[in-house]
């Protein structure tokens, strides 16, 4: 079983409805979810219900116990070595608010920096839209001025793979597939 | 991949993609420019997309629906070729990076796995049906 660190936006940017939940696959519905109101965190926990459900430990930052006394920036500190054989996802939809990430984001970027991260387990998962491949001139742009982070930007500098989806069932097959590449990688 | 779980999903119009239909093996055994394409990658750091596609000789179009399935199976990775700080522009314009493919380790096992396939089937050759020896043991 391998560790699947899931990040990414927790809602979109102010008055931006993305449809529903009805829009998955049933067994990806997260339990609880309401039909209307889809919003990223939903998103990321349709992702970790195909991750769990193809064998893999999904992890959600957000539904991690926090230990007593403990700071975020610790917890998320301790959390990263733990990865270390297995993958880090990061989200991106279209028209998601993705300032709530940049700090851990930073701390990704920190570690590939210092080399105890490696950036090809750090898949960034973006929708058509907010990212474009052209395989024509040779290069890689994202729009969203205004709404990007720097820090994201640093990652694709870094040379984490690139993957952009354009439904939901491509984007929790491809987070899957990458998976179990990086399961292979590490057998 | 749990054909269930994920058939259900494709309420677009039109014909569900490979991606949708196959897993990676079916597939790189029944596309010979993606083992072709995986064969080029393979023990290179990275390859510009152009030089790729031109060595392989694939129509442009062709080739990006390909490297989209090869991606979407992760047998290869799209990034970024500078791997490093860059300089900063303004945050109103577009971010722009030069990018390369690059075969991945799940990429690589599954070519040799491929490759060993093919080659049984070429010593099994005898025992095929003519349509798919034609198929299979064509250079």
């Amino acid at each position: 079983m391998s560790r699947a660190l899931i990040l990414g936006p927790t809602s979109w940017k102010r008055g931006t409805l993305r449809g529903s939940v009805g829009w998955l696959p049933r067994r990806a519905v997260p339990r609880g979810s309401r039909r209307l109101d889809l919003t990223p965190l939903d998103l990321r926990r349709s992702v970790a219900t195909a991750l769990a459900s193809r064998g893999h430990e999904p992890i959600l930052f957000e539904d991690l116990p926090k230990k007593p006394n403990e700071t975020l920036t610790r917890s998320f500190r301790d959390l990263l070595p733990t990865i270390a054989e297995g993958g880090i996802f990061v989200l991106w939809p279209k028209d998601a608010s993705m300032h709530g990430v940049d700090w851990e984001l930073g701390i990704l970027g920190d570690r590939i920096e210092e080399r105890t991260l490696d950036p090809a387990r750090v898949i960034l998962l973006l929708e058509r839209g907010v990212g474009r491949v052209d395989f024509h001139a040779n290069r890689f742009s994202i729009g969203q001025p205004g709404s990007r982070t720097r820090y994201f930007e640093d990652l694709i500098a870094w040379g984490c793979p690139i993957s952009v989806w354009s439904t939901y069932s491509e984007l929790l097959r491809r987070a899957v597939l990458r998976a179990e590449g990086l399961r292979v990688a590490t057998d | 991949m749990n054909a269930h779980f994920m058939g259900n999903m494709a309420k677009r119009r039109g014909a569900p993609r490979t991606v949708d239909r196959e897993d990676p093996l079916s597939f790189l055994l029944r596309s010979r420019p993606a083992q072709e394409v995986l064969e080029r990658l393979r023990g290179q750091p990275l390859m510009i997309p152009t030089e790729l596609r031109r060595s392989v000789g694939v129509h442009p179009e062709a080739f990006r629906r390909l490297i989209s399935n090869l991606d979407g199976y992760a047998l290869v990775s799209v990034r970024a070729i500078s791997s490093g700080p860059r300089a900063r522009g303004s945050s109103t314009s577009p971010f722009r990076v030069p990018i390369g493919i690059q075969i991945t380790p799940g990429g690589v096992k599954l070519l040799e796995v491929a490759q060993q396939v093919r080659q049984m089937v070429r010593r099994h050759a005898r025992a095929l049906p003519q349509s798919s020896a034609a198929h299979w043991l064509a250079a």
